[in-house]
């Protein structure tokens, strides 16, 4: 039937465009990229950072470019990144040589535009980021927004690491909701068992 | 059978909006009606199961956001998934009791309600074991299958209950697809539109099934009733319903090895289902690099071909049972559960995400299909013990869930994907127990039935001769009479009206052949 193979054609053309179009975009490997940056991450004063609070409290990022390096960039993203320790166990923050697939990096701290005498940014910590141990990475990036160059201030995702302590989520106002409509749907269950027997009773009895 | 109707009003006859046969049960379904007492309770029942279904697959989606807030690893996510499906191992085996003690409406409500302090739990978790515990004690709610079903058998006759019982199994099984979706959005709604951060707006998010559970189980205690004729309570104190030797029905369904087989094959059809709602949002979520709400999305599209996938397979298990008989219905669900086990594997190998789309509804139609077969064939292992085995294979189910997932996807020696392949070799594997069903009256996939065995032999051992005496074997008779449609060749022919048939006096002589069944 002509209108089955149309649809047979129309379901095999949108197979192959989707094969195809997953495979269009070049892949960047962080191996092959430059060390050309120099990140460094502090509290807003100054002082090294121990532990940070999400929600309050903030870092203050500088990055450089290496003297003798040349990146030709555009923009610069710096990102936050987990610590090794942060990683073991749980494989959707796995570290990928293919930057498309690298789950190291989910959080973003700004994107600047690039320039060769350097740069820096305040960020105050979002609530939305979960509690573990951070490094902050750069990666310069082209005109075609491929990253070109990177830089991070852990040497290893070891050793400068800092802690980030996150919000529990919870308040007061969910703590009472929680109970009293506990409290509710329990009693609401003996109070129709006990009123509805009371209530046979009564009819038996007339 | 006795007319108890008549003496409960005053009036005499009564007037349901139905057909109904002589006890009363509906002998249509009208989907879209309201009707006292037949289609509100069945629309009760199944919604019931849905809710709980809902709020017990609630966590899966907005895993991605709950275990950053709750510092979990990948056994800490496994184990609560396993937990998740274990508590209602237990509570689906009381069931049937609950249901015999106080009648189907108050088993329902009381677990509804009893269990809504679980789901609000969720707001107030603060590690990984209170997260397992939580999803334990929700988990409990799944027994409401048994309840749902019972509710269901009281109120409509034999001849369509198996479509009723598929219709509403399968639509309560729908929650789990509904929750994929419906999560997601109420998160993003407590996030985007009312501005509370992820953490605390998906806390927020868990009081919605959480009220669903107190609203249904009002619903079922003002609403409902538990017979055509009026309530459980009611009709015990007029003495209405027949007591079974619980014990004796117990043995029946233990020593019987069909039971334990399908304890296991249940475990591999809706098993692998449950085990699949409560990873398959995380898997598109981390493999496709896709958002919340598109991975709860295609996670739904699984549970979703619930609406008509499990009702179509037990359909299809009557229409090979008409013209092949028993050994149509067990080759129909070898088939489609292998088919299942297949579709699981290569969900596994695909890497691209339209494939895994297709691959991953496919399997779950097949897999759905394989529950309504399964219980087109379960009704005729036994007639006394039925209770009990529907019981049985439902706990089945869930030890399944409970083993495919600590097996395959609580370590992190290996991924998700290559988890999904082993799961999908089990399930090929575990199928082939199918060919060693046998009935003696029918015979199995390979083999012929026993030229000396009949219907009503298989049924009536089942009762011991003092109970035989007493005539209380009188039910199963009738239901071994109407059996012989499973011997097949019977296309387009239906099976004499149960109430019309009197069993001739000569099946007496057969009652006192014992077999092992």
């Amino acid at each position: 039937m002509a209108s089955s193979r149309m649809l047979y054609l129309i379901l095999v053309a949108t197979v192959a465009t989707l094969g195809v179009a997953s495979c269009v975009e070049g892949q960047v490997l962080f191996s092959t990229l430059p060390k050309s940056l120099v990140v460094t991450a502090a509290l807003p004063d100054g002082k090294p950072i121990g532990e940070v609070k999400t929600g309050e409290d903030s870092i203050l990022v500088k990055w450089t470019v290496n003297s003798t390096a040349s990146v030709d960039a555009v923009k610069l993203k710096t990102k936050l990144c987990f610590a090794s320790e942060s990683q073991v166990l749980r494989g959707w923050r796995a570290t990928n040589d293919d930057l498309k697939k690298d789950k190291t990096c989910l959080y973003d701290i700004a994107t600047q535009d690039f320039s060769r005498t350097g740069g820096e940014t305040t960020y105050k910590l979002s609530k939305s980021i979960p509690g573990a141990k951070y490094f902050v990475r750069a990666y310069a990036i082209n005109a075609e927004g491929k990253q070109v160059a990177t830089g991070q201030t852990s040497p290893n995702k070891v050793a400068n690491t800092f802690t980030v302590i996150p919000i529990s989520g919870r308040s007061t106002s969910i703590d009472i909701a929680v109970g009293v409509l506990s409290i509710f749907s329990v009693s609401a269950l003996f109070g129709f068992f006990i009123f509805e027997s009371i209530y046979l009773k009564r009819k038996k009895a007339v | 059978m006795a007319d108890k109707g008549g003496s409960m009003r005053a009036s005499g006859d009564v007037e349901f909006l139905l057909p109904v046969d002589s006890e009363h049960k509906a002998k249509v379904v009208k989907v879209f009606s309201f009707a006292q007492p037949h289609m509100r309770s069945f629309h009760l029942s199944w919604i019931s199961f849905f809710v709980c279904f809902l709020s017990t697959f609630a966590a899966p989606p907005l895993i991605p956001i709950i275990r950053d807030n709750l510092n979990m690893t990948k056994s800490d996510i496994g184990q609560a998934a396993v937990a998740s499906v274990s508590g209602s191992i237990l509570s689906r085996l009381m069931m049937g009791t609950v249901c015999d003690l106080v009648g189907p409406r108050y088993g329902s409500a009381f677990l509804i309600m009893v269990n809504a302090p679980a789901v609000f739990s969720m707001g107030v978790v603060d590690d990984a074991e209170g997260f397992m515990i939580c999803r334990f004690f929700i988990g409990f709610s799944l027994a409401t299958f048994v309840s749902c079903e019972y509710w269901v058998s009281s109120m409509f006759t034999s001849k369509i209950v198996g479509t009723v019982n598929g219709l509403a199994a399968g639509w309560g099984n729908l929650g789990g697809g509904v929750t994929q979706i419906m999560m997601p959005l109420i998160f993003a709604l407590f996030r985007d539109s009312f501005h509370h951060p992820d953490f605390t707006a998906w806390r927020l998010a868990f009081f919605v099934p959480g009220s669903m559970h107190i609203i249904l189980g009002l619903l079922v205690l003002c609403l409902g009733q538990d017979l055509p004729d009026g309530d459980h309570a009611q009709l015990q104190k007029q003495g209405g319903d027949v007591k079974q030797g619980f014990l004796r029905v117990l043995y029946f369904a233990s020593t019987s090895y069909k039971t334990w087989i399908f304890f296991i094959l249940y475990g591999y059809s809706f098993g692998v289902e449950l085990t699949v709602d409560n990873i398959i949002a995380e898997y598109f979520y981390d493999r496709f690099n896709l958002n919340l709400n598109t991975a709860g999305l295609i996670a739904a599209a699984s549970g979703l071909m619930n609406i008509y996938s499990r009702p179509a397979g037990g359909y299809l298990s009557d229409v090979a049972g008409r013209y092949l008989g028993m050994r149509g219905r067990l080759w129909f669900l070898w088939t489609v559960q292998s088919l299942g086990g297949l579709l699981c594997i290569i969900l596994g190998k695909m890497s691209n995400l339209t494939g895994a789309i297709i691959s991953m509804i496919l399997f779950s139609i097949f897999v759905q299909a394989a529950c309504g077969a399964t219980f087109g064939i379960v009704p005729f292992v036994s007639r006394r013990s039925l209770g009990v085995i529907i019981g049985l294979t439902a706990a089945g189910g869930n030890v399944g869930s409970v083993l495919t997932q600590s097996l395959f996807f609580t370590s992190s020696s290996y991924h998700t994907e290559e988890g999904l392949v082993y799961m999908g070799i089990m399930i090929v594997c575990c199928t082939l127990l199918v060919t060693l069903i046998w009935f003696p009256q029918w015979g199995s996939m390979f083999f012929p039935p026993s030229k000396s065995a009949s219907e009503e032999d298989y049924y009536v051992s089942e009762w011991t001769a003092q109970e035989q005496e007493q005539g209380l074997h009188l039910p199963s008779l009738k239901f071994a009479t109407n059996s012989r449609s499973e011997r097949g060749n019977h296309a387009g022919a239906s099976s004499s009206d149960p109430e019309g048939d009197q069993p001739p006096a000569e099946l007496g002589l057969s009652m006192w052949k014992s077999y092992s069944h």
